[in-house]
């Protein structure tokens, strides 16, 4: 078959990122379905579980905004507590509605704020995108504050609220329902992104000025975004109504955003896992530096700086490294044994290049 | 009607501190063309410079005032050389987590080495307020405001009317050119760097008796600024002290005939829809927005 | 069949094109040749709607292409390659053909979400078009990489391909061998003449190698500062004194005469 002048040959894929196989996969869900039987008498342990799933469920909305979309959100604590709120306002006035509708309602309820700010935020670029998701990060919890229906500054009690016979109020089954619903939702967006919709989001991403050449709007692409992220983000929030049983304009304070947004650069972004690493880091920090937030906020702060200074990729991207560094070394050793061996002969073309043209 | 204009005078003082605020951004902005989202953080270390030199080392006001500004200066060098410099040329998306990143390790050191009681400090200009009419006006309101407009004019003279004035917007437009004029790229940037900081830590040490002197001291200020910013336009001196005044009265009269819980939330209404309407702002250039 | 009527285009006080017109018949490659800055990537841009011209048409079939935003001008089966090469960086070299084909899928979110019948349907057949195209241009090596990792010559003609998904009706190609070596210059001229017969699309190529633009295209339009000064077969064009002095004599930098 003929081939293309100079034509690099296929490098055996080195995986870009930590990219467990189905097996892995399985097996971490298996553990992580059994987990509460080791665990389940602790109350903390469990309610930090259940907290790493709920972050992680909000890094893989904002990574989803970010690195497979190109966008910037310093501000998806927003998000989070409209659909905090939805839930624990719905949950009170509607008493007899099934969970379902519930963890539904307040996706698609902040998914509607996400699209509202969309419309303007897609057509901005980053600096003043940053600044404008930074002030609706800052204005969702003020506005909590500021109407009666909820709760001002005292906000809401989450009702109790059952699926089948168990209680979402105690720790076992909400673990298993933030399980259920970040698994599913990681699905979801497993899904899309290798469909026509995550392929138009990663091409506004990386080319968004000739993207229209191939039929991409991109401000509504970006507006969908918007929309998607915000959806996820709110069914995290429904989970978090409950984890931390009063949903008050305090839970949502602007370092959460901050948090959030240091621990999707530091997991890796445009990565599944890397969302899902940065945010049990970010669960362990917190809690060891529960004395001060200020600990916190400078080891995020430095761990990200740290991460961007030596390239991207994030903790997920290590593997890579780690086995990007080795094959590497034994490239070259190969090389010098085989210039050792036969020192007339030219040196093997490399993969990596054409020749320059003149 | 009065208590209109009561409000409008009671705002110069924040409006100046926003203004001043403003101007330190865009004084990185002019040639960097980087939005600071540290330089809430970095402004607070000023203050607590000051705060430092002042209280625990006995030093007097003026001289506490120079180790903050300069102390603020070096910060913004060091960051500039040692993290911004590393990581030139990258798409914008790097420097925006890159000085997020540093807002958070800034603002926690802060916390670290500071802790988290507030401070005293005391208004730069004391005195009474003295009344004009029915309208009363505070001394340090004025002098802040005042000030603003004082730091702004000599930026503005430097940037058009100096040799080095006219290097550094060299510098923004063209590199290249820059250069062959003789004027270091590198000591260009950090020093708009430090210029930046230390504009924007004289904004943080005035505003610290009202809003208290604690690591988030500027976290709710930062926004306003930034509103001001955006809203006068990223790059425009000018459009910072009219975004910075224009935040500061709006915000007042937010509080004062609404609720004062309200003033972020209306503020950040009105970045998006100047965004929405007018991106570069009343006075910025368009060219620089949309992607 | 696509018809440029009267088009104009400024940019503040330059004239970037000036009254031009061009047809290009069905089926056949025509290029568009030029000193530099001559205005023809204007020309490419505004028929793909990239840029608004102060005045004229631009007829496909009939239909009044000023009209579309960029975005729909590939539902007329009008694709493009580009100067710069600006591939999907983050995505691998099929996907990146892909994207070119994606839309013709008009499924919304929630359908590509739960994959409907038709969604899998549109991934298999858009996979398949993939690698005939990669094929057909000889690159199926690459396939997998991600196209951040590509060498300049792979990405031309990743670019070149994804223009080619769709089963276009008309392509244009902006510098398609520009930063190629002479071999692979060769094999893209090979490739370009064999796309009307292969795909029965016509080609609009712009290009500064003579050879190429000359030795391709049964029909050449020479543009010197924005208009047209010459319209007629390479040989005609070849000889045509007109063209040789603009490349020769008049403009800066002195590009090399036709006929070399």
């Amino acid at each position: 078959m003929s081939r293309f002048p100079g034509l690099g040959a296929a490098r055996a894929g080195v995986a870009r990122w930590v990219r467990p196989g189905a097996a892995a996969t399985l097996a971490v869900l298996v553990v992580a379905a059994l987990f509460p039987l080791a665990e389940g008498r602790s109350q903390s342990v469990m309610g930090l579980a259940t907290l790493a799933l709920t972050y992680g469920l909000v890094t893989l909305s904002l990574n989803l905004l970010m690195g497979y979309g190109g966008q910037v959100s310093v501000g998806h604590g927003g998000f989070l507590a409209v659909g905090a709120y939805t839930t624990a306002i719905v949950a009170t006035h509607f008493t007899s509605l099934p969970f379902i509708v519930v963890l539904l309602l307040a996706g698609v309820v902040t998914g509607a704020v996400g699209f509202l700010l969309g419309l303007p935020a897609g057509r901005l670029r980053s600096h003043y995108l940053a600044v404008a998701t930074l002030g609706f990060g800052l204005a969702m919890p003020q506005i909590a504050l500021n109407l009666g229906i909820t709760g001002g500054f005292t906000g809401l009690v989450t009702p109790t609220a059952a699926v089948g016979r168990f209680t979402l109020n105690s720790p076992v089954p909400l673990y298993y329902l933030a399980l259920i619903v970040l698994a599913v939702s990681a699905v979801a967006i497993r899904s899309i992104l290798s469909s026509p919709t995550g392929r138009r989001f990663m091409a506004v991403r990386d080319s968004e000025h000739t993207a229209p050449a191939m039929g991409i709007n991109p401000w509504r692409t970006k507006v969908l975004l918007f929309t998607l992220s915000a959806f996820f983000c709110g069914l995290a929030g429904y989970v978090f109504a409950f984890y931390i049983g009063v949903v008050e304009p305090a839970s949502f304070d602007f370092a959460l955003s901050l948090f959030f947004f240091a621990a999707v650069v530091v997991g890796g972004m445009a990565s599944i896992w890397g969302s899902l690493i940065g945010a049990a880091l970010l669960v362990v920090v917190q809690q060891e530096s529960l004395s001060a937030q200020a600990y916190s906020e400078t080891i995020l702060g430095v761990a990200v700086i740290i991460v961007l200074l030596l390239g991207p990729g994030g903790l997920a991207a290590v593997p890579r490294r780690v086995s990007g560094a080795a094959s590497r070394a034994r490239a070259r050793r190969l090389e010098a044994a085989a210039e050792a061996t036969s020192p007339h002969q030219s040196p093997a073309p490399s993969s990596a290049g054409t020749p320059r043209e003149g | 009607m009065t208590v209109f204009v009561q409000l409008v005078v009671s705002a110069l003082g924040f409006g100046g501190i926003y203004a001043l605020a403003a101007l330190g951004l865009t004084i990185i902005f002019k040639t960097s063309n980087v939005v600071n989202f540290a330089y809430g953080a970095m402004a607070t270390v000023v203050a607590m410079l000051v705060w430092t030199a002042h209280a625990s080392l006995g030093l007097p006001t003026a001289l506490a005032w120079a180790v903050g500004i300069i102390g603020g200066g070096a910060m913004g060098i060091a960051v500039d050389l040692g993290l911004m410099r590393r990581v030139e040329g990258s798409p914008p998306l790097v420097s925006i987590v890159m000085t997020i990143g540093l807002l958070l390790a800034v603002e926690g050191l802060t916390g670290v080495i500071w802790g988290y009681g507030p401070k005293g400090i005391a208004n730069v200009v004391g005195g009474r307020s003295f009344a004009i009419g029915p309208i009363s006006v505070d001394r340090n309101d004025l002098f802040v405001a005042a000030l603003a407009v004082v730091v702004a004019v000599a930026l503005h003279l430097f940037y058009e009317r100096t040799r080095l004035g006219l290097a550094v917007r060299a510098v923004a437009a063209d590199a290249e050119v820059a250069s062959l004029m003789g004027v270091s790229r590198k000591w260009v940037l950090a020093g708009s760097w430090a210029a930046g900081v230390a504009v924007a830590g004289a904004a943080a040490t005035l505003a610290a008796p009202s809003l208290g002197l604690t690591p988030t001291l500027m976290d709710d200020a930062a926004v306003f600024a930034f509103a001001a910013a955006v809203l006068g336009g990223l790059g425009s001196l000018i459009g910072a002290v009219v975004g910075g005044f224009a935040v500061g009265i709006l915000s007042d009269l937010v509080a004062g005939y609404i609720s004062t819980n309200l003033q972020l939330t209306v503020v950040f209404a009105l970045i998006v829809v100047v965004l929405y309407l007018r991106p570069q702002g009343l006075f910025g250039r368009a060219a620089q927005v949309r992607q | 069949m696509l018809q440029i009527e009267d088009l104009s285009l400024s940019f503040g006080g330059v004239r970037a094109i000036d009254d031009l017109r061009l047809t290009v018949a069905d089926g056949t490659i025509t290029a568009l040749i030029g000193p530099n800055g001559a205005g023809k990537t204007s020309v490419l841009n505004v028929i793909s709607g990239f840029y608004r011209p102060q005045q004229g048409r631009v007829l496909h079939d009939g239909f009044d292409l000023l009209t579309l935003p960029p975005y729909r001008v590939i539902q007329r089966g009008i694709t493009r390659s580009f100067q710069n090469v600006a591939l999907f960086g983050g995505l691998s070299v099929v996907d990146n053909l892909i994207v070119g084909f994606d839309h013709r899928s008009h499924a919304g979110v929630l359908r590509n979400l739960v994959r409907t019948p038709a969604v899998l349907r549109h991934e298999r057949v858009a996979r398949q078009r993939a690698h005939e195209v990669l094929e057909f241009l000889g690159i199926t090596a690459i396939a997998r990489r991600r196209a951040d990792e590509l060498a300049f010559g792979e990405r031309k003609l990743v670019d070149l391909g994804r223009a080619l998904m769709p089963h276009p009706r008309l392509v244009l190609l902006d510098e398609p061998t520009a930063g190629l070596f002479e071999a692979q210059k060769a094999w893209l001229a090979r490739v370009l003449s064999r796309i009307p017969a292969e795909f029965g699309a016509a080609v609009l190529v712009i290009d500064h190698d003579m050879r190429l633009a000359l030795g391709v295209s049964s029909r050449v339009a020479v543009m010197d500062f924005g208009h047209k000064i010459a319209d007629a077969t390479p040989g005609e064009v070849r000889a045509d004194p007109v063209v040789i002095a603009a490349y020769l004599g008049g403009g800066p930098g002195g590009n090399a005469a036709p006929d070399q």
